[in-house]
């Protein structure tokens, strides 16, 4: 779902501070936005997803570009957002208290995300083989639909280093279907 | 059905864009598995929090969050702040310097009057203006080598006082020749003293002779009275057995 000729509209509403500009926007990224953490296996996404957007919306003043640099700069926030947590979780592991509290936040949801995380859990297998760097260039190609270029805009690398990431991470995980014989 | 061990740009654009194509059974497996991170991440429906939902509701002034900063510290008013406290220290080394220079009587003597007035209006200090040296032209400034009379007002006998003259001639010979027996007048501290001694010694070793320029708390009043009154015997040039230096050397 894209916004397309609306785009340059729904922007400078939402530059003037129009909640329903901010909705379609939101509407518009959310889902690739969300898909991203998630499959990153973020600790808590939908927190990740509400500061990446509560982040592009408070500096959306200073944005200028069509809705593809749009897309890319949302997807840049969210990464770092990732990056930021995976730093703070390598600093202060999870304990006790933490799982505790995860499983009570999970409240009434908590059979559905078990189903879900079942579903997920090939894919995670997989996934979890690759580098990081291939884990995210890839993730970003596929769930963001994300070109090249601008993948190497959200990870700070060139164009080259993305499209050899991309292919050696690829291969990995050929390589490791054909191993582990995992069937999708 | 061939297994390929390395992918085309083509293969990779398929299997990343999802379409469908036939691409061997090796690389079908693998688009099955990129279809299926597409379907895991579609499934995503994240709850919108509550600072998300204001915004939806009530909109959202974007403008730039503007940061605390302590005053007169912004962007814009860097530049003029830093030009400010440079002006500032200009200012405040030439002052210095001014006032240091009038201090030493090194200004010309308009400038000179000015500047003693000015200092000596607004502090307690006694800077030296041109009536006190009236036989000084107007305009040469002072020489370099001239002892600093910021003391003579301090430590100089009054004016006209020819037992100050007296007196500062012995006390300087008597701290020179101190191990000699010469009674130093109690008014002069021993420290200076010394310096007149080092100065001497330094004069006294093949320089030519010349009144001994430090330590003129005494003599300096004693050359004024003598260019005020002719009738009075010039001051005689020091010897070497006046030279402290040349008698203790150290």
């Amino acid at each position: 779902m894209t916004l397309g000729a609306a785009f340059e509209l729904v922007l400078a509403a939402a530059q003037a501070g129009e909640g329903w500009a901010f909705r379609r926007l939101f509407d518009d990224l959310v889902r690739p936005v969300a898909g991203y953490l998630r499959v990153q296996d973020a600790r808590d996404p939908d927190d990740l997803v509400n500061e990446t957007f509560m982040g592009a919306f408070s500096g959306i003043a200073s944005f200028t570009g069509d809705e593809a640099g749009f897309r890319s700069w949302v997807f840049t926030i969210a990464h770092r957002r990732l990056v930021d947590e995976r730093r703070r979780m390598s600093r202060r592991p999870d304990t006790a208290a933490d799982y505790d509290e995860d499983i009570a936040s999970g409240g009434g949801n908590a059979e559905e995300e078990a189903l879900e995380s079942l579903g997920d859990e090939r894919v995670r297998v997989l996934l979890d083989g690759l580098v990081p760097a291939q884990r995210h260039v890839l993730l970003l190609r596929i769930v963001g639909d994300l070109t090249v270029e601008q993948v190497a805009a959200v990870v700070g690398k060139t164009a080259g280093a993305v499209k050899a990431l991309q292919r050696r991470g690829l291969l990995a995980l050929k390589k490791e279907i054909s191993t582990r014989g995992v069937t999708l | 059905m061939r297994a390929k061990t390395v992918l085309s740009d083509h293969d990779i654009a398929a299997l990343l864009s999802g379409d469908q194509f036939d691409m061997g059974a090796d690389l079908d497996q693998l688009a099955r598995f990129v279809g299926e991170v597409r379907h895991t991440a579609a499934e995503s429906t994240p709850r919108v929090g509550p600072q998300l939902a204001a915004v939806f509701d009530h909109g959202l002034v974007s403008e730039p969050v503007p940061v605390a900063r302590p005053r007169g510290t912004s962007r814009s008013a860097r530049p003029i702040r830093r030009l400010l406290i440079g002006a500032a220290a200009v200012v405040s080394g030439l002052t210095f310097v001014t006032a240091g220079a009038a201090a030493a009587d090194l200004l010309p003597r308009a400038a000179q009057d000015g500047v003693a007035a000015l200092v000596e209006r607004i502090t307690p200090l006694d800077i030296p203006d041109s009536h006190e040296h009236p036989s000084r032209p107007a305009g040469d400034p002072q020489p370099s080598g001239r002892p600093d009379v910021s003391g003579v007002g301090k430590d100089a006998p009054p004016q006209g006082d020819t037992t100050g003259v007296g007196t500062g001639r012995v006390g300087t010979a008597g701290m020179g020749q101190g191990s000699v027996g010469g009674a130093a007048p109690e008014s002069v501290s021993p420290s200076s003293g010394d310096a007149e001694g080092r100065d001497s010694s330094r004069k006294g070793s093949g320089d030519k002779p010349s009144p001994p320029t430090s330590g003129a708390n005494e003599q300096a009043p004693a050359a004024q009275d003598h260019r005020r009154d002719p009738s009075l015997p010039p001051p005689s040039a020091p010897t070497a057995d006046d030279n402290p230096g040349t008698a203790h050397p150290r």
